[in-house]
């Protein structure tokens, strides 16, 4: 029963979905389309099962940083800074979704999200523009041919990427654009088509229940 | 030699304050370096230019959190621009939890410059599931009953005559991961057969390449320097132009960090 | 210049001072900066997911009477035994769900898209209008099997076969060169989005 009903429903709902998109028309025998058991009830499903397991993570990250305070670890007090900062955003958020119409709050939950939220995740990121600069200076060398020629094509692609290649070399940015469009278009097509190969012969092992790593494996 | 082995022990925050230094003074102070159009921006550019504002309605689809910052967010800035100044209306959704928010920034502004929210544009909001969401609202609109200020969906203006992707004249995704790109060609763009073209970070723009080389990207927007290049199409220069320079500074910055690395390297060997 | 009265752009130039203070070294500002980060985007992602939960599941099931919608909140709430050690098996009925509708949304449309057109797309007649595009064209086709067989695992690789695997690892580090530009210049844009605001929003200098 706990391992055998989340192969069943795998499949079942797989095939369903499946089919959605590849046939038209009734199950024969019956008045029901597979194409309509899909839009109407699978695939709205999804999105609240989606929903839930968005707030999985938040849920789990209140977990792992409530147990750190209630243990005294070290640095406990900036879980307490994470869990305060998660219970705004995520109460105000709330009071928003649920009261859609409501401008002001809407207006003040940007002001937060504007001027906080989204400085500190692109300073995050941006944080990696230090990291190359100084990972260009102090790792990326010419240790071997085929690391050369990786350095050439990135050199070249810098070069013709910013207006300043042009400045220099005006056929800089023609060669880039060769580069990206020509020999990176060749070796990206080929990953993808192997990864999607590699993606449909994993799916067909889940589907078949042959892969079951998605489910965990303690009873 | 020893002044190349001292350049290698170089304390990594003296390359940090040039490399802020590098970038900062450019912006200060702007030089104006011409800037070449690639052929995927001009095929958005020209996709716009062909609809017709008195019937046509664009959707726009935001799949970008803030981390991505100015890399992404200045492409719909400008796309949005375009539409616009061209008079066609536009539909926001969101498949991304912080979609929405990033709609709204660009939302408010065209707000403070007069246009009419529900009849110029309109804000759908986020739907979870990703894919599965995409196919969904593809497949039918009407699952937005109201949009991200509560209103009825179906009593909007702009709204009106459209029941799935396909009555969309152009759709127009923005995207910092692979939802935008093989997400919505595989559930949307491939089984419906609707024009779509994306913009994306400058990281995804080499993997995203393929499919604008087969047809199944009808455009591709590349990053700051794709926002910049469009900006300079629609006449009207904005912050990925202003920041063009900056970014060369930061280029010719890091190439020299990597032959200066390089040349001590070999230099440390011959040694 | 002209520094910024806005209370809210102080506090965006506190937030991205408080993230760039770890180039220096690791201080309590920037570990404020680094729970707030995570804490205000796992918080927005969670007000997010109830109010989708209540879009589109509890507000059709109450106002519409769409009851089927049942079983997918019941599934949702089934998702969260999996903190409950002795009933977390629960859990995985709504995570067979999952799976199920992910594998048969991907199975055939990855196929369609990424296997069946990027196939298509590469099928060009080779002679081009011009010299450089039959060469183009050339690097096309045969690069793409000289990387794809990079990719065959399933028999063994030599002889020819390990040749033409090789020209595709060549043409892949090219690939990866392009790839590594780009990243540079991206984060070099997301930095520079951060100064304008510094140097602009806040302290009014540009």
């Amino acid at each position: 029963m706990r391992k055998e009903v989340p192969l069943v429903i795998t499949f079942v709902v797989a095939i369903i979905v499946m089919l959605s998109a590849i046939t038209t028309g009734p199950i024969p025998g019956t008045s029901i389309a597979i194409s309509d058991l899909f839009r109407q009830h699978i695939s709205p499903w999804m999105t609240i099962v989606s929903a839930f397991a968005v707030g999985l993570a938040s849920v789990n990250l209140l977990r792992v940083h409530t147990r750190a305070i209630a243990r005294k670890r070290n640095d406990w007090i900036y879980s307490v800074i994470l869990i305060v900062t998660l219970a705004i955003y995520a109460g105000f958020r709330t009071y928003v979704e649920l009261n859609l119409s409501n401008a002001t709050a809407a207006a003040n939950y940007a002001l937060i999200f504007n001027n906080i939220l989204t400085p500190l995740s692109a300073a995050m990121w941006a944080l990696l523009a230090f990291y190359v600069a100084s990972a260009s200076y102090r790792a990326f060398r010419a240790r071997s041919a085929e690391a050369t020629v990786l350095l050439i094509s990135a050199i070249v692609v810098m070069l013709g990427a910013a207006p300043v290649g042009a400045l220099i070399w005006s056929r800089f940015p023609d060669v880039q654009r060769w580069l990206l469009e020509v020999p990176n278009m060749t070796g990206q097509r080929g990953i993808l088509i192997g990864a999607a190969i590699g993606g449909f012969v994993t799916s067909l092992r889940v589907l078949l229940g042959m892969e079951r790593g998605h489910l965990g494996s303690a009873d | 030699m020893d002044f190349l082995k001292k350049l290698q022990n170089v304390d990594r925050r003296i390359i940090y304050l040039l490399f802020v230094l590098a970038l900062a003074i450019p912006l200060i102070r702007p030089i104006g370096i011409p800037l070449q159009i690639s052929p995927a921006t001009r095929a958005v550019y020209n996709i716009i230019e062909s609809l017709d504002p008195a019937t046509d309605v664009v959707l726009l689809s935001f799949e970008y959190a803030p981390g991505s910052g100015i890399d992404i967010h200045a492409i719909p800035v400008t796309v949005v621009e375009h539409l616009m100044k061209r008079g066609l209306r536009w539909v926001g959704v969101s498949f991304s939890p912080e979609g929405p928010l990033m709609m709204n920034m660009i939302i408010d502004d065209l707000e403070s410059r007069g246009y009419k929210y529900g009849e110029d544009f309109v804000n759908l909001g986020y739907m979870a599931g990703e894919e599965n969401a995409i196919r969904l609202f593809s497949l039918d609109t009407s699952v937005f009953t109201t949009d991200s200020r509560g209103n009825s969906v179906a009593s909007l203006p702009i709204m009106q005559g459209i029941s799935t992707v396909k009555d969309f004249a152009f759709v127009h995704g923005f995207t910092s991961s692979d939802l935008g790109i093989a997400g919505w060609l595989r559930q949307a763009v491939d089984p419906l057969g609707i024009d779509y073209a994306v913009g994306v970070v400058t990281v995804s723009v080499p993997s995203a390449t393929p499919y604008y080389n087969s047809g199944q990207l009808k455009g591709l927007l590349g990053g700051l320097r794709g926002a910049a290049e469009y900006e300079l199409l629609i006449e009207t220069p904005g912050l990925g132009a202003s920041m063009m320079d900056a970014q060369s500074m930061g280029h010719l910055l890091i190439l020299g960090f990597i032959l200066l690395g390089n040349l001590s390297y070999l230099f440390g060997k011959k040694k | 210049m002209q520094i910024s009265t806005n209370i809210w752009h102080w506090f965006m130039a506190a937030s991205i001072l408080a993230m760039f203070s770890f180039l220096y070294k690791e201080n309590p500002f920037y570990r404020v900066a680094e729970h707030v980060f995570v804490g205000s985007t796992a918080g927005h992602a969670l007000g997010m997911a109830i109010g989708n939960i209540h879009r589109f599941g509890w507000r059709p099931f109450f106002e519409q009477s769409k009851y089927s919608l049942l079983i997918p909140l019941v599934l949702g709430i089934m998702l969260y035994a999996r903190f409950i050690p002795k009933i977390n098996w629960v859990s995985r009925w709504p995570i067979a769900f999952l799976v199920g509708v992910g594998v048969g949304q991907s199975i055939y449309t990855s196929l369609r898209t990424q296997v069946i057109n990027q196939t298509l797309g590469a099928m060009i007649k080779i002679q081009g209008a011009t010299l450089m595009q039959t060469v183009n064209n050339l690097i096309g086709i045969l690069g793409l099997i000289a990387v794809l067989t990079y990719f065959i695992f399933s028999i063994q690789q030599k002889g020819v076969v390990r040749r033409v695997a090789h020209g595709g690892r060549w043409l892949m580090m090219v690939t990866f060169g392009v790839s590594f530009g780009n990243v540079v210049a991206g984060r070099i844009s997301v930095l520079l989005g951060q100064l304008q605001n510094l140097l602009g929003t806040w302290l009014g200098i540009i």
